[in-house]
């Protein structure tokens, strides 16, 4: 599928609306997962070996090509932009799609796409054609600017590392070195130990490497930063469409649900509270939006992401908080799926930095200082 | 008392994951198991975590506390009823 877009010319204003391109992947792909991703399926599978569904990868990946949209065409890629890249990860989050979009196609890819040489590009090929999922060895809790490395010897690394998410499925492990390289390390070369995780649709695990030989794609502070900001960025869309699915399921069930001989969300004290959460989605999706443009553009990213994610883990936190909480009795069954969505919320709330770290992070950026 | 067990309950729960950090998005144990006792010490964050979100739940929504507080403690006035004279058989549900 083609969806290149023109990016607005630098310097213009933020558009925080979606294209009709935009809109058009956005209805596949959300077809596709009404079709091959539903509730009760992600439940089985999180009580499985093997809480990845990777046939319905394998359709994102390959069939629709969405893994290489980070991609430039010449590299292998789609050539789209952040802003394609965020709707892609909307629709995953209203679906809590257990695939490794996230840390291969957006995460471990913007890595790749700051190192130059022949390894790194032959790599990004195979991860853009989903031939190949890609991993970077920084724990999941990680905010931009903070990772940590492991030893090197001889060209060989040791060291374990822990909190990989997606660690289970990976072909390639990115892994930052105390030299100041990233190296790309075959996953049959680590060990890799699942962790029991609060967040059953994007497991973390322990990948250990005992003189594992790694091949050198370029410096890791500048490929590390650039993949945890984007990482961050469009984790925020990832989590408005997490508080998009908690309203609207939240919305249909007090619409339907009757007590005392009339539907319970005609309460004032339910109604409020569901315009409350409205608000606050409709704000998220502004600062999602604007995050997935400033990177798309390259422009005031730094700031954009800050802002998105000191905003976005609070609001999809609290969503799906209301969501079990007005949904009941229900909501604190296993068979429901609002469960799934609490989880991945609130480990969205660590991944890539917490709200708290962003803000920090913003405070520097806008120059404000701790008396 | 229980309005504020739950929410107090629900927030120190809720930061105490955060605050973990990477530690917070482990979980101790999936293994279903009919419970025996609320075991709010001897597990883990998330496990306090997820089983906080009952507390607002279980023996009494907030929202009904809420409503009892606000009608029998405040003596305001009680929310229309339409329910009160009808049929269980003649009502929405």
């Amino acid at each position: 599928m083609s969806t290149t877009s023109v990016p607005s010319a630098p310097g213009a204003e933020p558009d925080l609306l979606y294209s009709e391109e935009e809109e058009a992947l956005r209805a596949a792909v959300r077809d596709l997962l009404t079709d091959h991703c539903d509730a009760a399926g992600v439940i089985a599978r999180t009580e499985s070996d093997t809480p990845h569904d990777l046939t319905l990868w394998q359709t994102l990946a390959d069939g629709m090509g969405l893994a290489g949209l980070l991609v430039p065409e010449d590299r292998g890629g789609q050539g789209a932009t952040h802003r394609e890249a965020a709707v892609v990860l909307e629709e995953l989050g209203r679906a809590v799609a257990p695939v490794p979009y996230l840390t291969s196609a957006v995460v471990a890819t913007e890595a790749l796409l700051a190192c130059e040489g022949a390894d790194g590009a032959e790599l990004l090929g195979r991860m853009a054609s989903g031939r190949a999922i890609g991993v970077l060895a920084a724990g999941l809790h990680h905010a931009p600017g903070d990772f940590g490395t492991v030893g090197l010897e001889h060209g060989a690394l040791h060291g374990t590392v822990t909190g990989i998410a997606d660690a289970a499925v990976a072909d390639v492990f990115l892994v930052p070195a105390q030299d100041g390289g990233l190296y790309a390390v075959d996953a049959g070369e680590a060990v890799v130990t699942p962790q029991v995780s609060l967040d059953l649709t994007r497991p973390v695990a322990t990948v250990t490497f005992r003189g594992a030989p790694g091949r050198r794609l370029g410096a890791a502070d500048t490929a590390v930063h650039r993949a945890l900001r984007a990482g961050a960025g469009l984790l925020a869309a990832e989590q408005l469409g997490l508080a998009e699915w908690s309203l609207t399921q939240t919305l249909r069930y007090l619409k339907d649900r009757k007590q005392f001989n009339r539907p319970v969300g005609g309460f004032q004290a339910l109604k409020h509270r569901l315009a409350q959460m409205w608000l606050e989605v409709v704000s998220l999706r502004a600062a999602a939006r604007n995050a997935a443009d400033a990177l798309a553009h390259d422009e005031d990213a730094d700031v954009a992401v800050a802002v998105a994610q000191a905003y976005a883990a609070p609001v999809a936190v609290h969503a799906a908080e209301e969501a079990l909480q007005l949904h009941g009795g229900i909501g604190m069954t296993w068979e429901h799926p609002v469960h799934l969505y609490l989880k991945r919320a609130k480990a969205d709330s660590i991944a890539y930095g917490t709200a708290g770290a962003h803000r920090t992070a913003l405070a520097a950026l806008v120059d404000l200082r701790a008396p | 008392m229980k309005l504020a067990f739950a929410r107090l309950n629900q927030e120190i729960s809720g930061l105490e994951v955060e605050l973990r950090g990477g530690e917070g998005l482990l979980y101790d144990d999936w293994t279903m198991r009919r419970p025996e006792l609320v075991d709010f010490t001897g597990r883990d964050a998330g496990y306090r975590y997820l089983r906080a979100k009952g507390n607002s739940i279980e023996g009494g929504t907030s929202e009904i506390l809420l409503n009892i507080v606000a009608e029998r403690v405040l003596g305001l006035p009680a929310e229309p009823r339409t329910d009160k004279d009808a049929a269980w058989k003649d009502l929405a549900r």
